[in-house]
């Protein structure tokens, strides 16, 4: 169960464990967002009480598609319950065994008393693919998500065959790690370079990111090398204010001897590198979102 | 670097230290009695209890070691502002009943020595409410050292070395604490406890620093030294030195409890240590299901980070990590504290090297008198003291009063500038 913290969760045959990267990158997000929020509070206008400020608070939407045994939305909401209650989460994932069991894991986390009651109405789960277009699925019921996160299928067939770990070959399910060849039509043999079907969430992801009007968007990847695809897709789109890449460890400070801030200048634009070890997911914001992760406007620049 | 603490036991050293005082006030003019407490102080008061009335509320629903703890350290404070607001409200209403025409005779006079008695007890509440404020000193719980040094008085001040010296092993064994003599050099040709180079006194009882703290500095003697045959009186001067007395722990004989002990060198707020959990090698993400994770932690207040990644079993890693991380941190908390303890005594070596001007205490022979010139009382029971007899507790315990009203100045000072500044900002903030 790598997946350490609080909230744990389990795992069947259908989904694939939650790896620490992807807690690692999780924690991250949350406590960005939970301390710009706290700092917001504190910074709150003269005469408007804090309770008041908090209830006039739209809620906090957080969209989490390909969710797996539902471990992003499960710690989320475990790290931003406490400081914002108005709150609401949802998973999605193409696989049905993957949503009930993402939902005996949330049933599990509130008997163990690791999530609050409340969690029952804040936190759902659906069935759902994101490269169909039904919006009568529930998710999409809402068309608004504030934050948009995904770790969706990222190994590319030949990466899977040389890199993966033999136990991840023989134990866990091949859907849930490589991109269908032809995601809409799996049958469909369309013919792809390898590292384009390693890829293929990504464009679809930033489609729905801009259905939803995400102002956040956090997507894990494999590597750095795909990590520089996925910004040069956010900044082809014209579409979001900035990027970072975060490595596994995004809160970590740089060891010694290496520079202070590593950047990486991807078409013209300069994009900041974030910690330590594999880069490991892209982080793009627009509108507000950038108030949210307690990123200043100035952020550019700097 | 040291937790200011509110201990739950000083309260009884003051509580026997008060009678003393008492005795003591008939004879002096130093201090008067203070009906009235601050208001500064009496915010924190306030603030204080309601903190302890919360954690007491948490408590009651589920107990927990630390916030007991906590509980205890403040309840002091708690339950001498009852006492204080309690009486305090009962003035205004006893006022009342005097100043009302239509109450009889009879009442008013029963309300008239009501007010009195309650007045009286107010004072004594206010002084209990302002010294249950008062920080502990950091060093309070511990044993301590008891450094005696002759300073300027050649053979004079050896020999008053000496006398020093057997004025605080009497007083210790009158008291029942535990005194080894550590080290005694001697100048006299035959090693005795007459004439002293260095004495060093271990006394060694959980409290000791407390009650000897105010022992160190210059003392000063006037006296007609036996080999001074023309009678003049010379002036001479003994430095006592008062260090807390750290027990010796080895890593070895540490046991696991003390983990869980806040005072203990090895603990560690799980609250101040991330824990990253990372691979140790290789692509990660989604291409590894396995465990076999370095783990790191990072120890936040100090920023000391230990990454192990020896063995394929993760728990082992962290159980590693955590033991280095702790005998990491407690080597640097001695260190501190030698640190501490060397600044310490560089500041009383400094006040002993000032002579005169800042002696604390002058024993004269021919008026048989000793005045304690922090406190200002003087006292003519010079043998009695130099046996280690009751007229020391009264100059210590006057030092210690002396020390509480100085400890309480400043605790209104901290507390109003602290006010001052949250006011000018808040004024700023209106513009
Ligand atoms: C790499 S796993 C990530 C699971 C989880 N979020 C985590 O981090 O542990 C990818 C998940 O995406 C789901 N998935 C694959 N194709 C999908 C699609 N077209 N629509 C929705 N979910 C899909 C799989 O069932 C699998 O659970």
């Amino acid at each position: 169960m790598p997946f350490l913290s609080v909230p744990y969760t389990i795992t069947n045959p259908s989904a694939i464990n939650g790896r620490p990267e992807t807690e690692s990158i999780t924690t991250y997000l949350a406590s960005l967002i939970s301390s710009a929020f706290t700092l917001e509070l504190s910074q709150r206008p003269k005469g408007i009480e804090k309770g008041q400020l908090v209830a006039d608070q739209k809620p906090l939407r957080i969209l989490d598609l390909c969710t797996g045994t539902g471990c992003i939305p499960l710690l989320m909401y475990a790290i931003l319950y406490p400081r914002i209650q108005n709150l609401r989460i949802a998973g999605v994932d193409i696989s049905p065994t993957s949503v009930s069991l993402a939902k005996e894991n949330l049933k599990h986390n509130i008997k163990g008393g690791f999530l609050q009651e409340k969690a029952n109405e804040q936190l759902s789960f659906y069935h759902g693919n994101v490269f169909s277009d039904d919006h009568g699925a529930g998710w999409a019921n809402h068309t608004a998500w504030d934050v948009l996160v995904s770790n969706p299928p990222y190994i590319s067939p030949s990466a899977f065959n040389k890199t993966t770990s033999r136990s991840v070959r023989n134990y866990e399910p091949k859907e849930a790690l490589v991109p269908h060849r032809d995601p809409i039509d799996p049958t469909k043999e369309k013919i792809s370079e390898d590292a384009d079907i390693g890829d293929a969430f990504y464009p679809r992801l930033l489609h729905i990111a801009q259905q939803v009007h995400a102002k956040v968007l956090l997507m894990e990847v494999a590597d750095i090398e795909q990590a520089t695809r996925v910004v040069e897709l956010v900044l082809g789109t014209g579409r979001w204010e900035a990027c970072q890449i975060w490595r596994d460890w995004p809160g970590a400070r740089k060891e010694k001897g290496k520079r202070k801030k590593e950047v990486i200048i991807i078409n013209g634009s300069i994009t900041r590198v974030m910690g330590e070890g594999n880069g490991r997911a892209v982080l793009a914001w627009r509108g507000g979102g950038g108030k949210m992760l307690g990123l200043s406007e100035r952020y550019r620049w700097l | 670097m040291f937790i200011t603490r509110w201990g739950g036991s000083r309260r009884c050293i003051y509580a026997s230290r008060r009678k003393a005082v008492q005795a003591w006030r008939y004879q002096s003019t130093t201090t008067a009695a203070t009906p009235t407490i601050s208001p500064a102080l009496l915010g924190r008061a306030r603030a204080l209890a309601a903190e302890h009335a919360q954690l007491s509320k948490k408590l009651n629903c589920e107990y927990d070691k630390q916030l007991a703890k906590q509980a205890g350290a403040l309840s002091a404070v708690a339950e001498a502002l009852n006492g204080w607001e309690a009486a305090n409200n009962s003035l205004p209403e006893l006022q009342q009943l005097i100043k009302d025409p239509s109450t009889d005779a009879e009442l008013r006079s029963l309300a008239a020595e009501e007010l009195a008695t309650t007045s009286e007890e107010l004072s004594t509440l206010s002084k209990e409410l302002q010294a249950s404020l008062i920080p502990q000193h950091p060093f309070a719980d511990m044993p301590c050292l008891v450094e005696i040094r002759p300073g300027a008085g050649g053979n004079e001040a050896a020999l008053f070395a000496g006398d020093l010296l057997r004025m605080y092993r009497a007083f210790c064994k009158r008291k029942g604490l535990r005194a080894n003599l550590l080290k005694l050099d001697s100048s006299a040709s035959v090693s005795s406890d007459d004439q002293i180079e260095e004495a060093v006194l271990e006394i060694d009882a959980a409290g000791a620093y407390d009650i000897f703290r105010c022992e160190a500095g210059v003392h000063r003697v006037q006296r007609v030294p036996a080999t001074e045959n023309k009678g003049r009186t010379h002036t001479s001067a003994v430095s006592v030195l008062v260090l807390p007395n750290f027990p010796e722990q080895g890593e070895e004989e540490m046991g696991a409890a003390n983990f869980d002990d806040p005072s203990s060198d090895y603990y560690i707020d799980p609250g101040d240590v991330r824990t990253d959990v990372m691979r140790a090698r290789g692509a990660g993400g989604q291409h590894v299901n396995t465990t076999d994770s370095a783990v790191r932690l990072t120890h936040i207040p100090t920023n000391t980070v230990i990454a192990i990644q020896d063995s394929r079993s993760q728990p082992k890693n962290r159980a590693k990590a955590w033991q280095i991380l702790r005998a990491k941190l407690a080597q640097q908390r001695r260190d501190a504290r030698e640190e501490e303890m060397a600044q310490l005594r560089v500041s009383v070596i400094g006040v002993a090297r000032m002579g005169r001007g800042d002696k604390i205490r002058t024993y004269n022979w021919s008026q048989q008198r000793v005045t304690d010139h922090r406190s200002g009382i003087t006292l003519h029971h010079l043998d009695d003291i130099l046996e280690g007899g009751e007229s020391l507790d009264q100059v210590m315990s006057s030092v210690k009063e002396w020390l509480k009203t100085r400890d309480v100045e400043s605790l209104i000072a901290d507390e109003e500038a602290e006010r001052a500044k949250s006011e000018g900002v808040a004024r700023k903030t209106h513009q």
